[in-house]
């Protein structure tokens, strides 16, 4: 009785065991299958290369950028993509701006060649939403170099910031009262 | 003017993120680095929602790296050779040359499929792995002077 109660029991650890290896299996698939399905089109054959990883230039300015992922391209060329959570399904200034940073600084750190174009992935803030790819043409260091010295002027007072170009910004903004008696 | 902005802009590196606000609104800029950040309620909840989807977003990332790590592995240069130079040389073939066109990719296809098998004839065997090392290295040096490799991208790591 007490053999088969064990035999029984060593069953049942077995089958939990092979359960758990399999469902441990099926979600790393799962991932790696979702991992695929948001992948834009012509990043289908690239290799998935860094993921989360801090990368800084310090010539001609100091930026210091971590990017979601980057994609080697068969030619060896690198393709950043930057996933964002967002109701409205378009890629903002600040996403373009913010990818062609990480772009220098993923040029200045490795010398590596970077695509001039780099993905923002919207995904709705839902579960079960896939993020959608948006191609950005991203800005040219040049481009880049002059913003940082706007910001610089902009934090030593040497410049008048300029007003958002759409007035929605405002609305969900924490200084909007601040601003508008600075700013009347 | 607050004590952050009274240090020298030049001595400290401006972040992506932080750069990227430029685009948003030149002013919030400003307030933000006069005050410090600052959310409204619903800013905090899509923040917090986005690191949760960020999280995942990495999550998904590696799973689909482990997995392609284990298709992708160069089997019999790894399996002769170990992590070397000619291992690095093959794969650069194979990411920079073959993926290329469907015919190298249907090579590489093909190649997944025999290629475990042969590996376990070369462990079982290791006299055999002798003549193959010299075959691969022969031909990854020759694949190291190839124009088409040199001043290519590194391999996966």
């Amino acid at each position: 009785m007490s053999a088969l109660g064990c035999s029984v029991l060593g069953a049942i650890v077995v089958v939990c065991l092979a359960l758990a290896i399999a469902r441990r299996q099926s979600a790393e698939t799962n991932a790696a299958l979702a991992e695929r399905a948001s992948r834009p089109d012509a990043l289908r054959d690239a290799e998935l290369v860094d993921m989360e990883r801090l990368f800084w230039a310090s010539n001609p300015v100091g930026v210091v950028g971590k990017i979601d992922r980057a994609y080697r391209l068969p030619s060896g060329l690198l393709v950043l993509v930057e996933l964002k959570t967002r109701w409205i399904n378009r890629p903002f200034l600040s996403d373009v701006i913010q990818l062609s940073a990480q772009r220098m600084a993923v040029i200045g750190q490795t010398g590596q060649s970077v695509a001039s174009y780099g993905y923002v992935l919207v995904k709705a803030p839902t579960g079960r939403a896939l993020p959608i790819p948006h191609r950005v043409q991203l800005l040219t260091d040049e481009h880049v170099v002059a913003l940082v010295r706007r910001r610089e002027d902009i934090l030593t007072g040497r410049v008048l910031p300029r007003r958002p170009q759409s007035r929605k910004t405002c609305l969900s903004c924490a200084f909007r009262g601040q601003c508008d008696r600075l700013f009347p | 003017m607050g004590k952050r902005s009274r240090q020298s802009a030049n001595d400290r590196m401006v972040s992506a993120s932080e750069l990227a606000q430029m685009g948003r609104c030149e002013r919030l800029v400003m307030f933000e680095h006069r005050h410090g950040s600052r959310r409204t309620a619903g800013q905090e909840r899509a923040r917090e929602r986005g690191l949760v989807e960020h999280e995942r977003f990495y999550r998904e990332g590696l799973a689909a790296s482990a997995q392609a790590a284990r298709k992708g592995r160069c089997f019999i240069a790894t399996c002769v050779f170990g992590e070397s130079w000619q291992t690095q040389v093959l794969r650069q073939f194979r990411d920079i040359a073959l993926r290329r066109n469907v015919w190298g990719r249907r090579v590489i296809w093909s190649y997944y499929r025999l290629a475990p098998g042969i590996c376990k004839c070369l462990r079982r065997w290791p006299a055999l792995q002798a003549p193959v090392r010299v075959v691969l290295g022969a031909i990854a040096a020759c694949l190291r002077w190839w124009p088409g490799l040199r001043g290519g991208s590194q391999c996966r790591r």
